[in-house]
């Protein structure tokens, strides 16, 4: 019996700690918002792509050095928000207040995912804080290829239109560049085939298609070395930035092949359109100061990317030139796909009338349930429905920025309640799993991997 | 290749490779957690590290974590990642027998052995088959999903129209957002979180686990008829190895061939492998019922795309899979050029790759065989304290993954039509595999359409499209008519 009742006690002592851990937590996330200078909380990056790809990688070698310089006393946070061709987060962004804690890490699709009509705003909707590097692009074929330099492959473009197939996604920033290619060529056009990243490389050294645009960071890891034959091999036959590269002084630039089409992409940050002067001035110091860092400068040198820095003005009137450079051309689906949502439809549609016509090889017939099931089966659908409550209203609870910490521990304590049918023992069991288990979680997700929880 | 030996064998190497495998178990047997997020929240914090480190402990996490979604899709019918949707099909079942750590043996025996036959195929063939996965054109790509459609249409449930209604529902499901070809938005309604459309991660969540929960809160007021649990331990005898060779080396190889497919990954090589399994046994009525020939199809079969999805990474920088894209950002990270030169430039580290996933599969092998006594008690805890902990990682993984509520409200709203179509006698299984390939078929079927300026004829005349056209049929076909036929002897 007295080891029946210490066991309570034990249980009611960490109840307790956990519960004090729990309100001290709160107190100080709450007592830490004090108004004074900015920075005074950390301040989100926010990657419109997913964890481990190139914008993210780009962002997240900023991050590294900004937060050892520790410049501004407060932590830089990547995040990722992934999607809708870069469009979820940038429209986060766009909608945060515009106090400077809230930033976007995105290169020119910001421009063409505007242009192909995906979004209803580009450019005009935020504030440029800083360019922060840019990348060189290359027209790529196989090393085998019969076209040894861009006019030659536009040339036949335009002898033999849509026979030509390069890999571009419509309304991205290589399409854009193809589009502005063919605009020098009258009557010349490309067959456009959606392959992205690694597959457009593969489906280029199978044959099945004839160019591609890559950035030379791609180019130079696809590269096999020079002795490997040809048909395994790819070739960079157009360089669209302003100056050979120093990694391939090879490979012509566009301009010295008497073509007027020039284009490099860019990483840019962005902030909320009405971010105040003082906090953009700080940030793209602190940005400029970061990219002067020999790590940073070093780390950037394996990606290929040139540590290029535009602020201020000067910044804005390179993006509106990118921008009008963008603008000039059209985008025109060519192909006539099917309709496939429709097609989807319609098969769905035909199935479930078939399913609800076949019903299917008559079933056995179940035992009459007795009452004492019936009983049961009501009383199980009740709980059933507590527990959907319970969760909807947790989320929900989430949802209006009711605290983690508090959110959690309760609903999982009232679940628990009611699963147990609230048996008395149980309950301070079921109190200490909710509060212990939400503290360790919130430890992991925000301290280990520095991801926000709701 | 001594050297990454030599590192891996040291105790750091070794410690990261126990405890990388550990936690891939675990977070990979928890519903709502992946594999795929633990390795992009863990690549951060290798920055700093050594790469071959970072390296062995990214790719033993990987290594777990396929094996660890085994042990929910066993245990609690709730897949721990979509490869082990097809383990539930036979697992489940065979827990529910009284089975459990017979089912989770054979489980981690099969793992272990797809595991090493694929490695085998990485080691020995990486560059040359690597070479053979550019033959593949788009066409190819979009039959090879088609046949993977129709293999799940006749393995997931009794009858095939309310497999192939579940499968085009998922399809159906998968379209709103961006359309791959075009770039369009469609089907969103103007709801602005729509245009990427419904996730993977949280419509897995809601249609197996919350949809599981939910059933288990249920069950859990009428009275529990505790199933004994038979504490048999692993019961492996040598004799299985011998039963289930056969099974065992097909669905590895399998496994591994269709690993090696950019973008295919390991669902589709599971569900293969369990329907050639399927097609080619003398009892094919057994399977979906606790079946042991089921349980070791599928996971040796998810575990060999591991192998499989590794070869393409290493020799071209081509990545197989969600996983294997973050694992090339990885390698970029660490300052590595991750293509066809890299087996030049940096042997060191492609050994050491290649030998983690060696050591990291034993690993595996040792740490579920020595937990799993622990592993078959998650049955027995208290449905009032598993279930609403359960719950909350699944709230928690939805939103962790791209940081929004939306995707949670996706979650409980799909286990929701989980459980209406459970009620219904629509099975599960076909919807999230069409679901996943939808969006695959669809992306090829425009790019190969696109190449052939809109003629469909290259489905049929490409001998790659062809055959796997041929082997669908073949494999829907054997067991209607071995079924006919056996009828018909029945009957004379």
């Amino acid at each position: 019996m007295s080891a029946q009742s210490n066991k309570l006690k034990i249980q009611g002592v960490v109840l307790l700690a956990l519960l004090l851990i729990t309100v001290w937590r709160l107190i100080n996330t709450i007592s830490t918002n004090q108004p004074n200078q900015f920075p005074q909380k950390p301040i989100q990056i926010v990657v419109p792509y997913l964890a481990g790809g190139g914008t993210d990688t780009f962002a997240r070698i900023l991050q590294k050095s900004l937060n050892r310089e520790g410049g501004l006393g407060e932590e830089f946070v990547v995040t990722n928000k992934d999607g809708g061709s870069a469009t979820i987060g940038s429209r986060q962004v766009k909608d945060a207040p515009p106090d400077g804690y809230q930033l976007l890490c995105h290169h020119e699709g910001i421009i063409a995912t505007q242009l192909a009509g995906v979004v209803d705003y580009g450019p005009e909707a935020f504030r440029p804080i800083a360019q922060t590097g840019s990348i060189v692009l290359l027209m790529v074929v196989r090393a085998d290829s019969k076209y040894r330099n861009l006019n030659e492959l536009l040339e036949a473009a335009q002898k033999n239109p849509n026979t030509i197939r390069v890999g571009a996604n419509q309304g991205s920033p290589a399409y854009f560049i193809c589009k502005q290619l063919l605009g020098e060529f009258p009557g010349a056009d490309f067959n456009f085939i959606s392959a992205g990243g690694a597959k457009r490389y593969t489906y280029l050294l199978g044959g099945k298609l004839e160019a591609g645009i890559f950035s030379l960071a791609e180019y130079v890891s696809f590269r096999n070395s020079s002795d490997t034959p040809a048909a395994d091999n790819i070739l960079a036959i157009g360089n669209f930035g302003d100056k050979r590269h120093p990694t391939i002084p090879e490979v012509a630039t566009s301009t010295e092949q008497n073509l007027k089409t020039r284009a490099e992409n860019a990483y840019y940050i962005w902030a909320p359109k009405d971010t105040p002067d003082h906090i953009a001035d700080i940030l793209a110091r602190t940005f400029h100061d970061t990219l002067q860092s020999p790590e940073v400068n070093q780390e950037l040198q394996k990606l290929s990317i040139d540590p290029t820095f535009r602020s201020g003005e000067d910044l804005r009137e390179h993006l509106a030139v990118r921008v009008k450079a963008f603008q000039e051309l059209s985008v025109d689906a060519k192909t006539e796909l099917p309709n496939f949502p429709i097609w989807i439809i319609g098969i769905v549609a035909i199935l479930l009338v078939a399913v609800l016509i076949f019903k299917t090889e008559p079933e056995a017939v179940p035992e009459a349930p007795t009452t004492s099931d019936r009983i049961y089966s009501k009383k199980s659908s009740m709980l059933g429905a507590t527990c959907l409550a319970i969760l909807i209203a947790y989320v929900a609870a989430l949802q209006f920025k009711i605290p983690f910490g508090i959110a959690t521990p309760l609903s999982i304590f009232l679940m628990g309640l009611s699963i147990s049918k609230a048996k008395h023992t149980q309950w301070l069991i079921i109190g200490i799993i909710g509060l212990g288990f939400s503290l360790a979680l919130e430890m992991v997700f925000t301290q280990l991997f520095s991801v926000a929880l709701p | 290749m001594q050297e990454a030996l030599l590192q891996l064998a040291t105790p750091t190497g070794l410690i990261l490779i126990l405890f990388g495998t550990t936690l891939g178990v675990f977070v990979g047997a928890i519903p709502g957690l992946t594999g795929t997020m633990l390795i992009a929240l863990t690549l951060p914090l290798t920055f700093g590290a050594d790469p071959q480190y970072a390296m062995t402990l990214l790719i033993s996490i990987y290594v777990g974590a396929i094996s660890g979604g085994m042990i929910s899709a066993t245990l609690l019918r709730m897949p721990g990642t979509p490869a082990s949707i097809v383990t539930t099909f036979d697992g489940y079942p065979m827990a529910q027998n009284g089975q459990p750590e017979r089912a989770l043996g054979l489980g981690i025996m099969a793992s272990v052995t797809g595991g090493l036959i694929s490695w085998c195929f990485l080691l020995t063939l990486a560059q040359p088959i690597a070479r053979y996965s550019k033959e593949f054109g788009p066409f190819d790509y979009f039959s090879l999903v088609m046949m993977a459609l129709v293999l799940i249409a006749t393995i997931g449930g009794k009858s095939i129209l309310r497999s192939l209604f579940s499968g085009f529902l998922g399809i159906l499901l998968a379209m709103p957002g961006i359309a791959v070809a075009t770039g369009e938005t469609r089907l969103t309604f103007g709801i602005t979180e729509l245009n990427d459309g419904f996730q993977l991660l949280p419509v897995l969540i809601g249609m197996f686990a919350v949809n599981q929960i939910l059933r288990d809160i249920i069950d859990s007021a009428k009275p529990q008829s505790t199933t004994p649990i038979a504490t048999q331990g692993l019961a492996l005898k040598i004799s299985d190895f011998k039963n289930h060779g056969l099974n065992l080396i097909r669905s590895s190889l399998v496994g591994t061939w269709i690993g090696i497919l950019p973008g295919i990954g390991a669902n589709i090589g599971s569900v293969t492998a369990y329907s050639v399994a399927r097609s080619t046994s003398r009892n094919p009525e057994k399977f979906g019922t606790g079946c042991e020939d089921g349980i070791v199809a599928a996971e040796a079969a998810n575990n060999a795309t591991i192998g499989g999805a590794l070869i393409p990474l290493v020799a071209m920088g081509i990545p197989g899979s969600v996983v294997e894209a973050v694992l090339l950002g990885a390698l970029v990270i660490h300052g590595f050029q991750p293509g066809p030169r890299l087996f030049e430039q940096s042997p060191e580290l492609v050994y050491t790759i290649i030998f983690t996933c060696l050591f990291a599969n034993l690993a595996m092998a040792g740490i579920m065989c020595c937990s799993i006594r622990t592993l078959a008690w998650l049955t027995k805890i208290p449905r009032a304290f598993l279930l609403p902990i359960i719950l909350t990682f699944c709230v928690v993984g939805s939103f962790a993954m791209s940081n929004r509520m939306f995707d949670v409200w996706v979650m409980i709203s799909f286990g929701l039509l989980g459980l209406f179509l459970e009620s219904k006698k629509i099975p599960l299984a076909p919807f999230v595999i069409g679901f996943v390939l939808g969006p695959i078929a669809e992306e090829n079927l425009s790019a190969g359409l696109m190449g052939s300026g809109g003629d469909w004829t290259p489905i049929f005349t490409e001998p790659k499209s062809l055959a796997f056209l041929l082997i669908a049929v073949l494999l829907l076909a054997i067991p209607i008519c071995r079924n006919r036929y056996r009828d018909w002897r029945s009957q004379s």
